[in-house]
């Protein structure tokens, strides 16, 4: 309590991280191809972490995550291309309108649970049903293409190993906001929701407003995340914002580890590993998934940071790193 | 101060609460007694809003919080204890207390971005204060779960004298205690009482309720069945037949 944020922040783990990071792409040298998986992976951990926030956190199961990117990226590229709106104000736009859609899904919070969860995923199905058919806005599933590389200060970030720097920064930027969020009073009141959801309310907790703050924070991090790819990439569709990519996400947080911020970084980076490697079996990659999901599920349900912490707790010296970087 | 008027709760079939009315005057230590099964608890969940009345009012302050939801009725000045204490296991003593500011101010966004130094400075004064005042010398880092079940009631009333009540309502206070312990509880009262809080307590022991009560109000099957001093209640035959059996009643 004392103890600043920053200072807890701040432990040999986490710096050695992020220098190693910082260092990303004189490590990786100059394969554009390794580049573009690293910088994939950086654009779903930023995902992954919100999902973190909403789902890990606060307990609300949020299945329709990847409609929000998909509201970012549409946003952002919209109005650049057909606009002319610089990056940055785009940039901008595209968290407000991912809020927008958050807000406008708000009013089922009042759910509880399994239809909670489903009006969530009806609402992701929805999006990605707008993006396919609102042709004249989205190109529909052709795509959206011309996206142009953001320009920033009067630079204009075309390179991979320097867009991997933007998203760097989006990402620590990201990870300190959740961090400092978490370590908050209104971190506090959200891990006393999970624990007895009645006395926080007799103790004047708005556990409402607490689950729409969430919503809302996460779905602004999604729209983040959905600008930077659309300009990463040039190229924007419909898949990428469906189902499947909210399971795949579903799935980052579960494997990582539920409550654990590096372990949904972690996740994001095996899964979208895996989709490389088995992106051979087109849509049958789900099938994997799937069986994957339920395995880490029924053996591991802490995931890869409750895997650590197990090994930390055996391992003298290993228990100094997992203390620290433990979910608040 | 707090008023219920023919208040009610029915669940499917069965009627918990019936039409009862509640008046207890600003400064009062109101005593609720009743066998087992008298609706107690429910009226108590009625006034904190968990359950929404199926008939009636309620008012604080002559304010009327009947559509008003919980925490909007511990942010106005109602505060509440369990039965068997409803803490927070797996966080700190401090978090636990800490919670119960939430009514005053509402964790924000804003306040969790914004760096407010004094906010959180404030915040360890008066979690330290209170707990002292409940007389809990424990780690405020140690996780709540791991305190004895009087020190949990204790942390518990702690939370709640947090939000700055006008009422409390306390579940029961001394069920569970020792004799030391409950003798600390009757002082704590008193003090709290004599910090100007307005007290609603539900109790079986009737030494407690008898000597802190000023007036005592009987329920039993969910009605009110008397109202009064100690003394006044002690010889009402409703309760006696109530307590004791209808035979008993009869022969007083």
């Amino acid at each position: 309590m004392t103890v600043s944020w920053l200072r807890r922040f701040w432990t040999p783990p986490s710096a050695v991280t992020i220098a190693i990071l910082a260092a990303g792409p004189l490590l990786l040298g100059s394969s554009p191809y390794h580049l573009f998986l690293v910088n994939t992976i950086a654009v779903f951990a930023m995902l992954a972490l919100g999902l973190q926030l909403v789902l890990g956190y606060g307990g609300i199961l949020q299945l329709g995550y990847a409609g929000f990117f998909g509201l970012g990226a549409y946003t952002s590229a919209i109005l650049t291309v057909h606009h002319g709106w610089p990056f940055p104000a785009a940039f901008v736009a595209a968290m407000a309108v991912a809020v927008g859609g958050a807000v406008l899904m708000s009013p089922i919070v009042r759910l509880h649970d399994v239809n909670f969860a489903m009006a969530t995923f009806v609402f992701g199905l929805i999006l990605e049903l707008v993006y396919n058919q609102w042709s004249d806005m989205t190109n529909g599933p052709i795509g959206f293409r011309g996206i142009p590389a953001p320009t920033l200060f009067g630079v204009t970030v075309v390179e991979p190993q320097h867009y991997y720097y933007l998203l760097f920064a989006a990402l620590l930027a990201e990870y300190l906001l959740i961090f400092r969020l978490l370590h908050s009073p209104f971190g506090t009141a959200l891990r006393a929701m999970r624990e007895n959801e009645t006395a926080c309310r007799t103790s004047g907790v708005d556990v409402t407003r607490m689950k729409v703050t969430l919503l809302l924070v996460s779905s602004a991090i999604a729209g983040a995340a959905g600008s930077l790819l659309a300009h990463m990439n040039g190229f924007v569709s419909p898949p990428t914002f469906g189902w499947a990519t909210s399971v795949a996400l579903l799935m980052m947080v579960v494997l990582g580890g539920v409550r654990s911020l590096p372990g949904a970084i972690v996740g994001a980076a095996v899964i979208r590993l895996v989709v490389e490697q088995t992106s051979v079996l087109g849509q049958h990659s789900n099938i994997v998934f799937g069986i994957a999901l339920v395995l880490f599920m029924a053996f591991l349900p802490t995931g890869l940071a409750g895997l650590a912490g197990g090994l930390a707790a055996r391992v003298p010296w290993a228990a100094r790193l997992g203390t620290r970087s433990a979910a608040p | 101060m707090l008023e219920t008027e023919r208040v009610g709760k029915r669940f499917a079939g069965l009627v918990a609460v019936d039409a009862v009315d509640l008046s207890v005057e600003r400064g009062e230590i109101r005593g609720i007694v009743g066998p087992n099964g008298a609706g107690k608890t429910t009226l108590f969940n009625l006034v904190s809003g968990l359950y929404r009345v199926t008939g009636g009012r309620i008012r604080l302050e002559g304010r009327d919080i009947t559509e008003v939801s919980p925490h909007a009725r511990a942010a106005s000045g109602l505060g509440r204890t369990y039965q068997t204490p409803q803490i927070f296991p797996e966080l700190s003593i401090f978090d636990n207390v800490a919670v119960g500011l939430a009514g005053a101010r509402p964790p924000s966004l804003r306040d969790a971005l914004v760096g407010r130094r004094r906010l959180r400075r404030d915040a360890r004064t008066s979690v330290e204060e209170t707990l002292h005042f409940v007389r809990l010398s424990v780690d405020l880092g140690a996780l709540a779960g791991t305190l004895s079940f009087a020190e949990q009631k204790r942390l518990e009333l702690a939370r709640a004298l947090m939000g700055g009540p006008a009422v409390l309502l306390l579940d029961e206070p001394a069920a569970g205690l020792n004799r030391g312990e409950i003798e600390g509880l009757v002082g704590l009262v008193g003090e709290i009482h004599a910090r100007g809080v307005t007290v609603v307590l539900i109790e079986h022991n009737m030494k407690l309720v008898m000597g802190l009560c000023g007036r005592i109000t009987v329920l039993d099957f969910g009605r009110k069945i008397a109202e009064g001093t100690a003394d006044e209640v002690r010889r009402d035959p409703l309760v006696v037949t109530a307590y004791l059996g209808r035979s008993a009643g009869a022969g007083v």
